[in-house]
């Protein structure tokens, strides 16, 4: 008798020669904004997806969500297609843009996006409050969501991304509109998500925003994917000349700043200058009496 | 299915500004005066029951008036839902768990829902025009017969097969004075042909065409329906399918509830078309087209095609003027409906399945 052995799980992500193309004009034409991508992202990894505006970041995205087809070549999403309900119902996604259903209170509109996501109602009623009070809008749970800031819409499309407590989740630009809470609460829903295993995909044009959460980096020109690798891999093969770093620091008081400026001189590096950091302007906002 | 989602739909089928619409209309239609002049000319001849006449007016009035002004709203709202979604809410909702199938029908459930609420309406505004309800009468069935001209002195005779007849029922004839004659003097009788010799009549003198209606004696069918011209100058004719029978119903507001249900029917075919289309088309053009569809079928009539509820309305409607509670829906209707929605819902769910973003 013999046992069969479970294979290794299917990857979180698995694109091959993905080709998107769009109708044009009278639609005797199409214009392809994505020309046979590959791309694979292990379960539990995290990957950012950088790129200048219109390189095909949120088309990939998408395709990877399950709202579009792919003209051609194969995406498969945690073993499954992204089509498959018990695919999506695994897939947390925040849109680029932010078209949640305008006229329902947030609380509302999370129970109805929990509840589509298959989640039994009281189910996605109990999450929902919980998410409403971490993303810090309790006070604004049964405001419709028309009346809702750019930022206050953000934060509301990070609780319905993680609502159903995603094994992959994918940020569209998750930072666009968000203050410096904003950027903490990210970080937080973003580590808590990838310390229960799941996958992160993060696409934005800002490099700064992925670094943070994406060990690997997959940069998109005009819809190919031009290079991939680790952060450090990815700047070895830049122009040295051009090439720069930013790092975070904390515990040094401007004399200490001015030390180490010394030092990366010394060493043939130019010190461009400093700025404080998100967590800087947090504290000042709480010191000065925010509450979120 | 979510019921959440076809919560929505309810909501953005009856947004507060339509609301606040359809109750301004309510109040003008309420304020308006349906009894025309002759009704009034008749009851002080005292051939009618001004009351009920009145009444039955006020109710064909109102249903008339708030189908025609309200429900194309309804439809250009339904024809505005998939079209809301193609322009950026398919990122949330063909991200989430329900196939694009499900989504189409819990929206559709949706625009049911908002369909019923909008016939109740109706209803109650109809009958609050309408005022005290009496008992009523209902059209229970028609016989069929061809057009048949009345010449000379020969009595029309027709077989009525009917089991027992029902309790206060009557036969109603349909008479068209074709010309020939100011008037003509008309005995309309029917005799139940087992019983041999219980004969009921009734005599009448009538300038222009109109209804004869005789009580049907209490007793086990076949009956035998006769219709003699007794003088007067008038050519007379007896309309195609123009013998009815005539039933008592509880009440006057029977009327309303059946034409409640042919309205929701036909509302329900209407939104699910109107849906249909706003997966292909834009908006506007879906509800034109939705409406384009409903008005061709109401103009048709029940003749052309007989199984559609909107076909049938407008004739419901004129019974119900008449002071008669149209019949319920057929099964034909029914299923005439039924293969509407599915065909509005199938043409949504295609629609959604071939829809592709452009980034």
């Amino acid at each position: 008798m013999t046992a069969t052995r479970p294979g290794p799980a299917p990857p979180a992500l698995r694109l091959r020669g993905v080709v998107q193309s769009f109708p044009v004009g009278l639609g005797l034409r199409r214009r392809e904004v994505l020309h046979g991508v590959d791309l694979e992202l292990e379960r539990g990894g995290g990957l950012g997806l950088v790129g200048p505006n219109g390189s095909g970041k949120s088309t990939l995205l998408r395709l990877i969500a399950g709202v579009d087809l792919p003209r051609t070549g194969t995406v498969e999403v945690l073993g499954g297609t992204p089509r498959e309900p018990r695919v999506r119902a695994r897939v947390g996604w925040l849109p680029e843009d932010s078209p949640f259903p305008r006229e329902l209170g947030a609380l509302a509109a999370l129970e109805l996006i929990g509840g589509l996501n298959g989640l039994a109602r009281h189910q996605a009623r109990e999450r929902s409050r919980a998410l409403i009070e971490r993303v810090g809008l309790s006070r604004e749970a049964r405001t419709p969501l028309r009346r809702f800031s750019r930022g206050m819409l953000r934060r509301f499309g990070l609780a319905q991304a993680v609502l159903n407590e995603p094994e992959l989740l994918l940020l569209d630009e998750p930072t666009a509109g968000l203050d410096a809470p904003g950027f903490e609460l990210l970080d937080e829903l973003v580590g808590e998500t990838r310390a229960r295993g799941a996958a992160v995909v993060i696409a934005s044009h800002l490099a700064a925003d992925v670094h943070r959460h994406c060990e690997r980096l997959a940069v998109l020109i005009d819809g190919r994917l031009a290079a991939q690798g680790t952060p450090l891999e990815l700047l070895a093969r830049a122009d040295q000349a051009q090439a720069r770093v930013e790092a975070e620091i904390a515990g040094l008081d401007a004399r200490g700043l001015e030390e180490l400026a010394a030092q990366v001189r010394a060493r043939g590096g130019h010190w461009l200058g400093a700025r404080p950091a998100q967590q800087s302007l947090l504290a000042l906002y709480r010191r000065l009496g925010s509450v979120r | 299915m979510n019921l959440g989602l076809a919560r929505l739909a309810l909501r953005r089928a009856l947004p507060p500004g339509l609301v606040a619409t359809a109750v301004v209309l309510a109040a003008f239609f309420l304020a308006t005066t349906w009894r025309p002049a002759p009704l009034e000319a008749e009851a002080l001849l005292g051939s009618i029951d001004p009351r009920s006449a009145a009444s039955a007016i006020a109710r064909q009035g109102l249903w008339a008036a708030l189908l025609a002004t309200l429900a194309p709203f309804l439809v250009a709202r339904a024809a505005l839902i998939l079209p809301g979604w193609r322009r950026g809410e398919v990122d949330w909702l063909f991200a989430s768990a329900s196939t694009r199938t499900g989504l189409a029908l819990s929206a559709y459930l949706g625009l049911a829902a908002a369909a019923a609420i909008f016939v109740v309406f109706d209803a109650a505004v109809a009958e609050l025009a309408a005022g005290r309800a009496g008992p009523g009468r209902a059209l229970a069935a028609r016989f069929a017969t061809p057009t048949v001209l009345l010449a000379g002195d020969e009595p029309i005779v027709r077989g009525i097969d009917l089991g027992r007849s029902p309790a206060g029922a009557a036969l109603r004839v349909r008479i068209l004075l074709v010309g020939g004659g100011p008037a003509a003097d008309l005995r309309l009788a029917v005799r139940a042909v087992a019983a041999d010799g219980a004969v009921h009549a009734t005599r009448a003198r009538l300038a222009t065409s109109g209804n004869l209606e005789v009580t049907l004696p209490r007793s086990e069918g076949p009956f035998e329906l006769s219709l003699e011209r007794t003088g007067g100058e008038s050519l007379v004719a007896l309309e195609r399918d123009g013998i009815e029978l005539v039933t008592p119903v509880a009440s006057e507001r029977v009327g309303s509830l059946r034409l409640a249900a042919r309205s929701w029917l036909a509302l329900c075919a209407m939104l699910a078309v109107a849906l249909g289309l706003g997966a292909w088309l834009s908006a506007p053009t879906a509800a034109i087209g939705a409406l384009s569809l409903g008005l061709a079928a109401l103009l048709a009539g029940s003749t052309v095609a007989p199984a559609l509820p909107l076909a049938s309305l407008k004739e419901a409607l004129s019974l119900t003027g008449e002071g008669l509670a149209a019949p319920w829906p057929s099964w034909r209707a029914l299923v005439a409906s039924a293969a509407t929605i599915v065909l509005g819902l199938t043409l949504a769910a295609a629609g959604l399945r071939h829809w592709r973003c452009a980034p």
